[in-house]
């Protein structure tokens, strides 16, 4: 079993019914004796070119961990797909796993300390009447 | 275009286009490495994210 990343790209008209989608691919996945570990919806994001008509796509993210033969199956069968637009298969890398998570570090930091700012106010009063 | 040098180990993630678009001009094509200033492995790493992000049509091939 080897790591994978799975992007998928959804038809936008599925944005507010997304998950009888989300199960075929997750279909796809197991029948191929895969296993997903992690899946992160991005939500509709408009595409620098037109796909298969469609100027936007809602974005799907899978962590995976597949058998060797798995990846070709799972990419012919993705190509068959009606509701999949595009998607792209790739071996997880240890340095973007990382990368991204402290990214994810970074703004939830920035995040806190704006809204600790904002709330600076209310801590000062709450922390005197401590 | 001024030299793209002192970033901090950059990383290229292909999910993250803000940080790609600012190693391709106007046209959408990837800089040089004259121009990005990166090491060779980086510039590598860098052309296989911008190409995966072109596929999933977070980038254009070809900015109009």
């Amino acid at each position: 079993m080897r790591d994978y990343e799975l992007t998928v790209l959804f038809h936008p008209d599925l944005e507010m019914n997304l998950d009888p989608a989300i199960d075929k691919v997750q279909k796809i996945i197991e029948s191929a004796g895969g296993k997903i570990v992690k899946t992160e919806n991005d939500g509709k994001k408009h595409l620098a070119y037109r796909l298969d008509g469609q100027d936007y796509a809602v974005f799907y993210y899978l962590d995976v961990q597949l058998p060797t033969e798995a990846p070709l199956k799972i990419s012919s069968n993705l190509n068959i797909t009606d509701e999949v637009l595009r998607h792209l298969l790739v071996r997880a890398d240890i340095n973007r796993a990382k990368n991204r998570a402290a990214a994810a570090e970074a703004e939830a930091k920035s995040d806190t300390d704006s809204e600790a700012e904002s709330d600076s106010k209310t801590n000062l009063t709450e922390e005197k009447g401590d | 275009m001024k030299k793209l040098k002192g970033d901090s180990n950059p990383y290229f993630d292909y999910r993250d286009v803000k940080t790609l678009q600012r190693y391709l001009d106007g046209y959408g094509h990837i800089e040089p490495i004259a121009k990005t200033g990166l090491t060779a492995k980086q510039q590598r790493q860098l052309a296989v994210a911008v190409k995966r992000a072109r596929h999933l049509a977070l980038l254009p091939f070809v900015a109009s």
